[in-house]
């Protein structure tokens, strides 16, 4: 099954790429805008799901069953399954489409080593991957150039001979903007689910920082172009909170999400 | 609040973890090649060079790679031993006992195996330049000749040029003194392995299923012979007729005016070159299968070993050597019957 969507992947690109211009980089954009748009559903799903649960957090009901609970977990989680199903929240609506993201983002990884056969194995591999109705001896060797960078190795801009990682600057920017601007204000900053979702939004760019900074940069055009469409989505919906991105004063805080 | 940070940075590892094995998984990888001396096979098998006392079929020696290394090693007549990493680094080993001369670094993967005439290395890399070098690991030519496209296959020469293709399927001969470019052909297909040179004529296989001949003078196409699938490894020349297998299977012999002798389909995909012995030829395929077969193209006979081969099959003395993939040896050592007469496993250390 995984090789499968690895091939199905790989043709995918290689398709885009016979046929708009042999230039790796542009299929690998027009395939993270495909992917974008055919995860469309499931993202709007994400963003209903993480206003109603932000909805939740701010019932009377369940402030009321909190302070009630404080000292029994047990009866507290009961209570909490309850009102999910009376206001019908699916508590796993909000992060479904961050998991289904992750196996795309390996499976895309390994589609573009794969595709790029830098080496005698995988150009073996590949010969056996690609559909024959695309023609693989034509289509060989694939252009791994794409602007400064070399799609099939970890990217640097060398100026006066030092190695600028930025793709990897980009992908931790655009990560963290991606988060700072799509994620609602909790209302309770000490919950369980704040903490985390602000531990996350504090790592996660460092973590993709550093696997676009060792992994070929294929998929670093992939994640930062996902991050801007992400951005561009959000913004559409009118569910960009822009405002976090202002100075603020003291004691101010951005509402703009909540209207 | 310590609890409420290992949840995420235990899914945030995972992920690295599942990436990082995405990444080995698909870690730049041939299979390995060889070389043989009198005392000694040499083979290049991954993150180690190994040589092999061809009397006693112990580990003589062992030269470990940062990356991984998959081109044949090749002795130069003043004894050195020129072999090509993943790592980019082209290393000048002593034959008898491992230990590093000296080093050049290019700027991408040695995936072809350099060659070395009496004074000069010509050393092909994946970053699109062929290098000539003396024997110390001395640039000879002013800069490397950049090509078009990753440099795959060994380069052959005449004493006056040196000929060489590109996955880019462009042919080129330059000056072996200067590096100037003599000619450039293109092809219809990429060129992944060895020509062959015969009296001013070039023989190449293509990925594009077909076999060319090319003047060597000027790179005028002579004559173009349609295969069934893509060839891999260059022909082999013996006896004025050129052997050579492609990926379905079939196994041909060519004379060298491009009409075909005889075609025998074997069983898997052929990619490294056949070996060439009195009696006939001995060829591999990614079946596992080994074949024996008759300069008339009958199979004489047969044996099977455990993993796929894509290595050439290398004769040494009285027996063939085979490195097949993902097998259970790096390497097998077969009599003139097949029969497996000795085998090495490198020891981990």
């Amino acid at each position: 099954m995984w090789e499968w969507i690895v091939n199905l992947f790989t043709n995918i690109l290689l398709i885009i790429y016979k046929y708009l211009g042999g230039n790796f980089g542009v299929a690998i954009i027009v395939f993270t805008v495909l992917s974008r748009v055919v995860l469309y559903p499931l993202m709007r799903n994400q963003i209903k799901g993480t206003q109603a649960m932000q909805e939740f957090q701010n019932s009377k009901e369940w402030q009321e069953i909190q302070k009630k609970y404080k000292d029994d977990k047990e009866k507290l989680a009961q209570e909490q399954m309850r009102l999910y199903r009376e206001m019908g929240i699916n508590p796993f609506a909000s992060c479904l489409p961050t998991f289904i993201q992750l196996p795309i983002l390996f499976a895309l990884y390994q589609s573009v080593v794969r595709a790029l056969a830098a080496s005698p194995a995988q150009l073996l591999i590949l010969q056996h991957a690609v559909y024959p109705i695309l023609g693989l001896p034509d289509i060989i060797p694939i252009n791994s150039k794409f602007l400064w960078m070399n799609l099939a190795q970890p990217e640097r801009l060398y100026v006066f001979g030092v190695g600028i990682p930025v793709l990897a600057i980009l992908t931790a920017l655009t990560t963290y903007l991606q988060t700072k601007l799509t994620t609602p204000p909790p209302a309770n900053p000490n919950d369980q689910s704040a903490m985390m979702s602000k531990t996350m939004a504090l790592y996660m760019p460092f973590f993709m920082g550093w696997i676009t900074y060792t992994l070929a940069s294929g998929l670093a055009v992939y994640i930062i172009v996902s991050n801007l469409l992400g951005i561009a989505q959000y913004a559409m919906m009118g569910k960009v909170n822009w405002n976090v991105l202002l100075p603020q004063k003291a004691g101010q805080t951005s509402q703009a999400r909540k209207k | 609040m310590k609890t409420k940070l290992i949840l995420p940075l235990a899914a945030l590892l995972a992920a690295a973890i599942l990436l990082g094995g995405c990444a080995t998984g698909m870690t730049p990888s041939s299979w390995p090649g060889m070389t043989v001396s009198e005392e000694y096979v040499y083979i290049a098998g991954g993150t180690n060079v190994y040589a092999v006392n061809l009397q006693t079929y112990a580990e003589a020696w062992r030269f470990p790679i940062k990356a991984n290394a998959f081109a044949a090693p090749v002795l130069t007549k003043d004894g050195q031993l020129i072999v090509g990493g993943y790592d980019h680094v082209l290393y000048s080993l002593d034959p008898a006992t491992g230990t590093e001369n000296w080093s050049f670094t290019a700027r991408d993967r040695w995936i072809g195996s350099v060659l070395v005439t009496d004074d000069t290395i010509y050393a092909p890399n994946a970053d699109y330049n062929l290098y000539a070098l003396d024997l110390n690991g001395q640039p000879k030519w002013e800069k490397p000749f950049e090509a078009d496209q990753s440099i795959w296959g060994t380069p052959v020469t005449d004493g006056q040029n040196v000929y060489f293709g590109t996955l880019g399927r462009w042919m080129f001969a330059v000056s072996a003194q200067s590096g100037e470019e003599v000619w450039r052909t293109q092809l219809n297909g990429a060129i992944l392995g060895a020509p062959v040179l015969h009296n001013g004529v070039l023989y190449v296989g293509l990925f594009d299923s077909a076999l060319v001949a090319l003047d060597a003078q000027t790179g005028d196409l002579l004559w173009q012979a349609p295969l069934e699938s893509w060839v891999w490894a260059g022909p082999v020349l013996a006896n004025d007729v050129l052997y050579f297998g492609d990926g379905a299977g079939n196994f041909y012999a060519y004379s060298l005016d491009g009409n075909l002798l005889w075609k025998q389909p074997l069983r898997g995909a052929i990619v490294g070159q056949p070996a060439v012995t009195a009696e006939g030829l001995v060829v591999a395929t990614d079946s596992g299968t080994i074949y024996y077969l008759s300069f008339d193209g009958e199979v004489l006979r047969t044996t099977a070993v455990a993993g796929a081969v894509y290595s050439s099959v290398v004769p040494a003395g009285s027996v063939f050597l085979v490195a097949p993939s993902e097998g259970e040896s790096l390497l097998l050592a077969l009599d003139q019957n097949g029969v497996q007469v000795w085998t090495f496993n490198p020891a981990k250390k």
